[in-house]
């Protein structure tokens, strides 16, 4: 698992570090620098998958946008060389990666250099191609190829391995509303799920087990308490019943059951249902598709969602996440107050970050863990809900509008 | 009519509403105050007669108030608070009362000492003196043994179970004879689950059989004199405590009963 993502020098994080749980949920203003966070991760990723350009970048979900802008840029401080570093501990074995760039005119990352568990990473002079080794002094990097790979040439079980896996499958999920309903393509398309919710319906199938009842193991029952309307729900291919003609036609449609209609028309699609409820399926498919990636990210998680849907919806992700197997994590965004309601932060594994930025910092990107401390334990006990503590400005991650 | 509800958990509820909608037909408007809980980050309970009672004390409490200044304050016509009666068996029950109520299960039958001592113990969670102090507007529905037996009875109403003269004594301790461990058998439809020696409750088939519940309520009734109690005091007070409101036609709603 990572157990902290280091980040300098990258958009509006001057410098922070970042020490993770299983599931991690970042509140703050909006253009306090939560995506940037999940942005620097992916930039990592990409930079452990051996190039950093718009196409590696993109295919993580992170905007490509212009290289000079990637590096911090905040008046009174001194642009620095982009450094971002992984911490992960597997069976107790710890392992770290760290790559420091340097901008491209090309738009293809320079590599300075990377190291693991603090040593650097070098080519062997004996043979360029293939094979990577750590604390030589001789040979060289490959300016704009990462050579992660290289040194881990194949092996799977080390930590290090592990940690070049988690890093390198990462990406940032941002559903849209259009794409889940079918009548647009993901720009971002990936199995089995695509980056902005393509594939949902395909995706959903995979993991559906109408006959035992379950979505990726989980009882039915859990997902329909979340949603009050529908009765049930399968997959199906198009018809004309279910899809007006104007609209695009799909290899695979989720149908659901509407409770309150009359039995004989009863049946909508993912293209007329609530999108809450697609949304709620995409989220889930995250958190128990045993092809998602190890670790990822969500960007505004729990859009268009009821709040209390919210709430739930979160509940039930993180007893998800919490009993996957092998572990996963997620990192998400959110500006959905009763997200926050759904998160038991008495257990370590499950943690909220509050984003800010501010004449303090300079206008850098500051993230600080929220923690129960006794006070608002205290307010806890009386009855105020995190969500309420968050609109209140006790926790941070608020903008100063009144 | 504007109805609060105190009520154990989700399911409980889905089936209160249905039972109100069939004896008082009209458009009503619900205050759903429990569950209704801020999050497991403080170890709060959410649901169950624990959540119950938490709302109990955050009223007097963390809400500074009373049951009667609530009512008043939210405009509530009817309050239902829901408890079923195997939560007398609970030993912290009364965990927090300074005077509590003794001896709250009684032997059964009859059911009607164990549920009035019930009654007792809310008002004790409320600081109300006695059972009698409740507000008008408050309506005990306190099902026996719990809800469970008030499904069942709608469902199967032919079945032997029901026609036992001592239907509402059947305890969960009991499994062979409970309604809500027959449901979970294929003969019964599997209306409800087993989980890891747990009992779980389908939202799906709540909604689906609230319908038959109302539908068979003088069925139920006949079966269950906690429903007939419950009945005839939703009846009693609906009539004499309804505000009326107005609709934002401006047209008077009706909520008749």
């Amino acid at each position: 698992m990572l157990t902290s993502i280091g980040i300098q020098g990258f958009k509006s994080v001057h410098s922070q570090v970042l020490e993770l749980g299983q599931v991690n949920v970042f509140i703050g203003a909006n253009g306090s620098g939560k995506s940037n966070l999940l942005e620097a991760v992916g930039m990592l990723s990409a930079a452990a998958d051996g190039r950093v350009d718009a196409d590696h970048l993109l295919r993580r979900g992170v905007r490509h946008g212009v290289p000079g802008l990637y590096k911090t840029s905040l008046k009174g401080m001194e642009q620095s060389a982009i450094v971002l570093k992984a911490d992960g501990s597997w069976n107790d074995v710890g392992t770290d990666y760290e790559v420091t760039f340097d901008n491209s005119s090309s738009g293809t990352w320079i590599y300075v250099q990377e190291k693991l568990c603090g040593k650097k990473l070098m080519l062997s002079p004996k043979n360029t191609i293939r094979r990577a080794v750590v604390g030589k002094t001789l040979g060289h990097s490959r300016k704009n190829i990462g050579i992660f790979s290289f040194y881990i040439d194949g092996s799977v079980e080390t930590s290090d391995a592990k940690l070049y896996t988690a890093l390198t499958d990462y990406a940032i999920f941002t559903p849209t509303t259009p794409v889940l309903r079918g009548i647009q393509p993901d720009i971002v398309p990936s199995e089995p799920l695509g980056l902005l919710g393509g594939r949902l319906a395909e995706a959903v199938e995979e993991i559906l087990d109408l006959d035992n009842e379950s979505l990726g193991g989980v009882d039915l029952d859990d997902v329909l308490e979340l949603l009050d309307w529908v009765d049930e729900f399968d997959i199906t291919a198009p018809s004309r019943e279910l899809l007006a003609p104007h609209v695009p036609s799909l290899r695979s449609l989720v149908r659901f059951r509407d409770y309150w209609m009359n039995e004989k028309r009863n049946h909508v699609s993912g293209y007329d249902a609530s999108e809450g409820a697609l949304y709620v399926l995409f989220t889930l498919v995250l958190a128990l598709h045993p092809s998602i990636p190890g670790i990822f990210a969500i960007d505004n998680f729990c859009q268009s969602m009821n709040p209390r849907l919210a709430r739930g919806v979160t509940r039930l992700f993180c007893r998800l996440m919490l009993e996957s197997d092998p572990s996963r994590q997620a990192l998400l965004t959110t500006h959905s107050p009763l997200v926050l309601d759904g998160l038991d932060l008495r257990d370590d594994r499950i943690r909220l970050f509050a984003v800010d930025r501010s004449h303090s910092t300079g206008g850098a990107t500051k993230v600080s863990r929220v923690r129960l401390s006794d006070e608002l334990m205290e307010k806890g006990e009386k009855g105020m809900p995190l969500s309420m503590m968050w609109g209140m400005g006790l926790l941070g991650g608020v903008p100063d509008i009144f | 009519m504007k109805i609060g509800t105190v009520v154990e958990g989700p399911t409980d509820r889905l089936l209160l509403k249905a039972i109100i909608a069939k004896l008082c037909p009209g458009e009503h408007d619900y205050l759903d105050l429990q569950p209704a809980d801020n999050g497991p980050s403080f170890g709060r309970t959410g649901t169950g007669w624990k959540g119950v009672r938490r709302f109990c004390y955050d009223v007097r409490q963390s809400l500074d108030t009373d049951i009667a200044t609530l009512i008043t304050d939210h405009q509530i016509d009817l309050l239902i608070i829901h408890l079923d009666v195997d939560v007398a068996f609970e030993p912290d029950l009364q965990e927090g009362v300074i005077h509590p109520v003794e001896n709250v299960p009684q032997p059964c039958p009859p059911i009607l000492p164990t549920a009035e001592n019930l009654k007792a113990v809310v008002a004790r969670w409320l600081n109300l003196e006695d059972a009698d102090k409740f507000p008008t507007e408050t309506i005990l529905a306190i099902p026996s043994q719990d809800s469970e037996n008030w499904l069942f009875a709608a469902i199967f109403p032919d079945d032997a179970l029901c026609r036992q003269p001592h239907y509402e004594c059947t305890h969960k301790g009991n499994d062979s004879r409970h309604p809500a461990y027959l449901m979970t058998l294929k003969k019964y439809g599997k209306i409800l689950k087993r989980k890891d020696g747990e009992i779980k409750k389908p939202m799906k088939h709540y909604r689906q059989f609230s319908g038959t519940v109302a539908d068979n309520w003088n069925k139920v009734c006949g079966f269950c004199s906690q429903a007939r109690r419950f009945n005839d005091e939703l009846m009693y007070k609906s009539g004499n405590n309804r505000r009326d409101s107005e609709s934002i036609s401006g047209l008077k709603t009706k909520a008749e009963c």
